[in-house]
């Protein structure tokens, strides 16, 4: 039984911590800034047609510049954190689904 | 009221009050000059000095440093209980006022020998130079408006040079003021070697003589370099992020590297990061390195051929010239006929001055500005000056603040609302010293500032930064050319980028034309585009979509239509494109993109009911108000109240702020044009009615349309824009920016003392209400004044 328990809270603390690394890239992006994209994207002119290009899986916000380069806005490592935090939690839930699956057979 | 302060008044006035020479104070435990005034009068008599006088002045210190100042031990009680009152009226609790030298009487006196950089150690006697301290009304704490990083310099310079015989205790309230600059000057000249009787405080020649021999550079440490980045400290340098550098330091660092590379390009001096001569005479005095070449020049003189080739050989491309002058003048000064034409062939371009008189404060007043300003529309179209040309109207004497508040910004409000009265077809500046300039500014939002730096005498000068806004600044005198050609001219440095003068009249090109042919445009593009879309609405996102179209703003009011955004720049929309567009009303640059998103926010979501905010207000003004808030968190140890915070910072032209009166503009005219649209109206005749007349009352028609014509809608509003949890969306938008402004953590609006905020949306209010104001009811009564009178 305590195995279980080790298992559930170690996925429940994967899955938050997958949370707080996602919030912290939406902050850190500037995904919910409401400023001027020319404020944030500061130093050379906007690409006019495309100034940004985003996505919300993988978290990505993307300055464009009419000389072609693009900056990402987002930490590199918040996508690989996150993803690894969210592996972190399925293979911990696998575990515990497996000890209970183990204990309820060793029950029988 | 004070009940210790009243106490003091009492005691005084029952001890002095029959001693000759002794002015009975008000008992009234306000706290004042008068009340100082008596306490020196009461020193005075106990010194044994026959004749009082309100100065504590070098009779008054000689005879408490013949007496070895007043020790602890004191048997002159009266002397003891003038310390105590002293203490009491500059806010230091005392313990009493009972003649005693008790613990609680030397804690205080302590207490305000720390606060001005003065050590914490009485060593048993309160020195006179002390004594002179308590006896003004200086404060010794940041107060509102000032700053701490000014006050370390202000400390300082009190702890290093209080010994000097003429260097005395100066106010440590974070407020660069005429006498921290002196004292600044004699800091300079102590370091160079001065004695005490050659240490004047003046900028002279021997100091910048003196200066020469210390020219300093990235890597240089000591004593001057304290003074030098004490000097960027008063100048409140704002540096690339918008910050105001703030590093009082004994050690050239790459940021004070920095805040000179800022300061030297703000200033028109060449950029090098270097303390060289010419920045620090620009740090220091308000000419400058006088010598230093200037592009233009102002002239009471006739612009002939020949003086134009001379001026325009010897550099010049600009001269300012007045525009009339008054009826019985002798001099011949305002433009005369064909001299433009003149200017104009010799490759000159010319800014237009208007003075009538302005040499003294009682001139100015509301109904002479008002006149003032019909006289100079008058001459101006005369000449063919075209719209939104900036006249910069004169302040030619040195007017104090209290002329400032009491003339000189009323003469303003009124030629604000005579050029108003006359379709704002001309913009003011002003003339002045820096203080001038500066309260003009922030009070009529005079567009630039024509700074009379020449006159370095000036209170208005000293202790004063360059204004932000500053277009031109007069630092010498001096004759060009030869022969005929010769002209005395007063020299004047031009900030590119700012009033780019008059190079023709009569050009009946208008610059808000640009504006609604480009909307012109894109409406006829929206409508052959035949998209799903309203082709108005489709205009409002074109206009928004570069700036206000990332992941938040499309959660916020909804996508841009990409495919009309490419099928727009498939049609070589650049010849008329135009960012911003020049408000006829301030002659500011109103940003489109804002402008758009702000309307665009409207469009979709309209205006919600009663005092209830929505989506479409944070895509206007809301977003903004937010930002604002954050930033007067930031800014709170300084300006506890928020009131304050917003007469000073709300909605002014200033550079720094993110709440500009730009901003307010775009607002309300996103919103105005917006509601007409969501009437049936087609947006580019909403455009073209509301730059031709609508402009005129802008302030007014968003102050009845969006918060209801009332004070407490519009404070409620803004309340409500700041703690509404109604939208998630709006709650995360809104910490944001209140953290990423304030800095983490800052209190959430919810989280303040509901007095607090309460007095921070009044001052949304108040700032509305002026608006209003300075649009509308003073013109109309002096206009109706004016008009009974029989002179309009």
């Amino acid at each position: 039984m305590k195995t279980i328990l080790t298992w559930a809270a170690a996925t429940v603390l994967a899955l938050v911590a997958a949370a707080v690394s996602y919030v912290c890239g939406l902050w850190a992006g500037h995904t919910l800034d409401l400023r001027p994209w020319s404020e944030i994207c500061a130093g050379k002119p906007l690409d006019d047609v495309h100034p940004f290009s985003a996505s919300w899986i993988p978290l990505s916000n993307m300055c464009r510049w009419s000389d072609g380069t693009t900056k990402e806005l987002v930490p590199w490592y918040v996508n690989p954190l996150t993803l690894a935090l969210l592996v972190t939690a399925a293979v911990c839930l696998v575990l515990a689904v497996r000890a209970a699956y183990r204990i309820r057979t060793d029950d029988h | 009221m004070d009940q210790m302060v009243l106490e003091a008044q009492q005691w005084v006035n029952a001890t002095y009050g029959s001693v000759v020479g002794y002015s009975k104070v008000t008992e009234d435990g306000a706290t004042g000059w008068s009340t100082m005034y008596a306490l020196t009068r009461a020193l005075q008599h106990e010194l044994g000095i026959a004749t009082l006088s309100n100065s504590f002045g070098p009779t008054t210190l000689a005879a408490l440093q013949s007496r070895g100042g007043i020790t602890l031990d004191e048997k002159n009680q009266n002397l003891v209980k003038i310390i105590q009152s002293a203490l009491f009226c500059k806010g230091y609790a005392a313990g009493g006022i009972n003649g005693s030298f008790n613990l609680p009487t030397q804690l205080a006196v302590t207490s305000l020998m720390s606060n001005a950089g003065l050590g914490d150690a009485l060593h048993g006697v309160v020195q006179p130079k002390v004594m002179k301290a308590l006896l003004t009304m200086d404060a010794y704490v940041v107060v509102a408006g000032g700053k701490q990083s000014v006050r370390s310099v202000q400390q300082w310079l009190n702890g290093h040079y209080i010994g000097r015989a003429n260097f005395f205790v100066i106010p440590c309230d974070g407020i660069f003021s005429r006498d921290v600059q002196k004292a600044l000057y004699l800091a300079i000249q102590y370091e160079l070697g001065m004695t005490d009787s050659q240490a004047t405080g003046a900028f002279g020649p021997g100091t910048q003589a003196g200066l020469q021999a210390h020219l300093l550079s990235q890597g240089a440490t000591g004593v001057f370099v304290n003074i030098f980045s004490a000097a960027v400290v008063f100048n409140q340098v704002v540096l690339p992020d918008d910050s105001v550098y703030s590093a009082f330091t004994s050690t050239f660092d790459g940021g004070l590297a920095a805040a000179v590379n800022a300061f030297q390009s703000f200033s028109e001096l060449p950029v090098n990061g270097t303390a060289d001569f010419a920045t620090w005479c620009e740090l220091l005095v308000s000419t400058g390195d006088a010598s230093r070449p200037g592009t233009a020049f102002d002239c009471v003189t006739t612009i002939t051929s020949d003086r134009a080739k001379a001026l325009t050989a010897a550099g010049y491309r600009v001269v300012g010239r007045y525009l009339d002058e008054p009826a019985n003048s002798t001099l011949h000064k305002k433009i005369q006929p064909g001299e433009l034409l003149t200017i104009f062939m010799n490759g000159l371009k010319v800014f237009p001055i208007s003075q009538y008189y302005g040499g003294q404060v009682s001139y100015f007043t509301y109904t002479q500005g008002y006149q003032d300003a019909l006289g100079a529309h008058n001459a101006a179209t005369g000449y063919g000056f075209d719209i939104g040309t900036v006249i910069y109207f004169a302040v030619d004497y040195d007017a104090t603040q209290a002329d400032i508040d009491s003339n000189i910004v009323p003469y303003f409000q009124g030629i604000v609302a005579g050029l108003a009265s006359q379709g704002k077809k001309y913009i003011h500046g002003v003339y002045g010293s820096r203080n001038v300039c500066q309260q003009v500014t922030l009070r009529t939002y005079a567009r630039w500032s024509f700074v009379s730096g020449m006159s370095t005498g000036f209170s208005g000068n000293m202790g004063f930064a360059l204004p932000s806004n500053w277009s031109f600044n007069q630092v010498q005198t001096l004759t060009v050319g030869s022969g005929t050609g010769a002209i005395e001219i007063d020299k004047d440095i031009a900030k590119p980028g700012t009033d780019p003068a008059v190079s023709s009249v009569n050009d009946p090109g208008n610059p808000v034309n640009d504006f609604i042919a480009y909307i012109g445009a894109l409406y006829q593009l929206a409508v052959n585009y035949k998209g799903t879309r309203n082709p108005n609405q489709l205009v409002l996102e074109y206009l928004r979509h570069a700036d206000y179209d990332n992941m938040q703003w499309q959660k916020l009011i909804g996508d841009v239509d990409q495919g009309f955004t490419s099928y727009v720049d498939s049609h070589d929309i650049t010849l008329v494109k135009v960012s911003t567009v020049k408000d006829p009303f301030y002659g500011i640059d109103l940003h489109v993109s804002h402008l758009g998103a702000a309307a665009n926010g409207v469009l979709l979501l309209g205006k919600p009911s009663g005092t209830a905010t929505n989506r479409g207000d944070v895509a206007g003004w809301g977003g903004d108000w937010m930002t604002f808030y954050g930033e007067w968190r930031r800014d709170s140890a300084s300006y506890s109240s928020g009131a304050t915070y917003c007469q000073e910072r709300l909605a002014k032209l200033s550079a720094i702020g993110t709440f500009k009166l730009r901003d307010l503009t775009e607002d309300a005219d996103g919103y105005l044009i917006a509601m007409r649209v969501l009437g049936g109206e087609n947006i580019v005749d909403v455009v073209q009615d509301h730059y031709t007349k609508g402009y005129l009352t802008r302030f007014q028609q968003f102050f009845q349309g969006r918060f209801g014509g009332t004070a407490a809608n519009a404070k409620a509003i803004a309340g409500d824009m700041l703690t509404s949890d109604r939208d998630a969306l709006i709650v995360a938008g809104r910490t944001y920016l209140i953290e990423t402004t304030g800095g983490i953590p800052t209190l959430d609006p919810s989280m303040l003392p509901s007095d607090k905020l309460d007095e921070f949306c009044q001052g949304f209010a108040d700032m509305l209400l002026a608006k209003v104001g300075e649009e509308n009811s003073k013109a109309k009564a002096l206009m109706a004044k004016l008009r009974a009178a029989g002179r309009m």
